[in-house]
């Protein structure tokens, strides 16, 4: 037993010093308070602890921990959709809102970045995992890994994405001079 | 500027954005994990001390009471309790998601839970109403006739019947039914795109 809480924790700051950064960005993807951000980051973190109990290595530990993760702040999107009756996007509806959205997103995020951000939070949980992983620079073989979805499924989602991405910064301006 | 390299740009953009290195120590992880889990053991012990003090008192009216007709009622209510209970515990307990199930798995989860949910609700009458009624009928009756027989108002037992009746006709009429039903369309529809 005790080899086993070792190894738990170990693989614990494994993954706090490979993916901290990338586990903060995801979090911030889903939520956009600072507080309840934090609370959310939180709460990942001790779910990846308490998960990486049972981690066999039947895949990676990059494919673990983002599937732990994003399933801990597809809940948490979850609660929040019924608490605040946000209405979320799939990437078709996304696609097409370029025109209406890039003007308040601009008005409440002034730089790209926000206006990312803006964009990410609007998705559906499914479509957000795909984008993030996307933005991760992740292959759509790895995407389907962390999410269960086929790598058909997530080629097809990932071609969306670009289109809406590129739509959204085209129509946000010339990024060239912005970036 | 090709869409390659456009792509490229707002990955980089993301990738390189500035974090605030937030990361929590094995030992602030045990931590709250070790409060997390005392959390959920207080709040069962909460639960369970509440229906043994529901059980308690109700158990010392029917000792105590002398009419045959308020014991019955009393009996009938503690029976409609436990039927409540027993039917919380084994259909309304929420089952536990696996966290490392990939997308899938999640909408799965979520899915039963959802089923789980509105099929509480829709029979909201038959296994919580239902099981308390005949009692408490049987209880507003006993007191009602205590009443009268004594030469009492029976004002106070009417309107204690007519609150009760009230508090179940809004219990039953929950109607959220309807709402559970399209978040489980939403998440078959989140599977399907």
């Amino acid at each position: 037993m005790p080899d086993v809480a070792h190894d738990r924790d170990r693989l614990f700051e494994q993954v706090m010093s490979s993916y901290g950064g990338a586990l903060e960005r995801l979090a911030r993807a889903y939520e956009a308070d600072a507080d309840i951000l934090r609370d959310l980051l939180q709460e990942i973190h001790i779910a990846l602890w308490r998960s990486l109990a049972k981690f066999d290595n039947r895949c990676s530990l990059r494919t673990w921990v983002y599937r732990v993760a994003h399933n801990v702040a597809a809940s948490h999107v979850d609660k929040q959709v019924r608490a605040r009756k946000l209405v979320l996007v799939s990437l078709d509806e996304l696609q097409g809102r370029a025109d209406e959205s890039a003007g308040e997103a601009d008005a409440a995020h002034r730089h790209e970045l926000g206006q990312l951000y803006a964009m990410i939070q609007e998705l559906k949980p499914v479509d957000r995992q795909v984008m993030l992983a996307y933005l991760e620079g992740m292959d759509a073989a790895s995407t389907a890994e962390i999410t269960g979805l086929s790598a058909r499924h997530v080629a097809t989602k990932v071609h969306r994405i670009k289109a809406a991405l590129g739509e959204r910064f085209r129509a946000g301006g010339n990024r060239e001079q912005r970036v | 500027m090709n869409n390659e390299s456009e792509d490229r740009q707002v990955m980089e953009l993301w990738q390189n954005q500035t974090t605030e290195g937030v990361r929590m120590s094995v030992e602030q992880v045990r931590l709250e994990a070790g409060r997390f889990q005392s959390r959920i053991k207080w709040r069962n012990v909460r639960e369970y001390v509440a229906g043994l003090a529901v059980t308690a008192f109700l158990g010392y009216e029917f000792s105590r009471a002398k009419d045959l007709l308020l014991r019955v009622g009393f009996g009938l209510v503690m029976a409609g309790l436990a039927y409540v209970v027993w039917h919380l515990l084994s259909k309304g307990s929420p089952g536990e998601a696996d966290e490392s199930a990939g997308l899938s798995g999640w909408i799965e989860f979520r899915r039963r839970e959802l089923v789980r949910q509105r099929d509480l609700l829709s029979s909201v009458w038959r296994w919580y109403i239902g099981p308390l009624v005949p009692g408490m009928v049987v209880v507003i009756v006993a007191f009602g006739r205590f009443a009268l027989a004594h030469g009492r108002s029976i004002i106070p037992v009417v309107a204690d019947a007519l609150l009760i009746a009230a508090v179940f006709v809004a219990v039953g009429r929950l109607n959220a039914t309807q709402k559970l039903q399209r978040q489980i369309d939403e998440l078959d529809e989140q599977s399907r795109s």
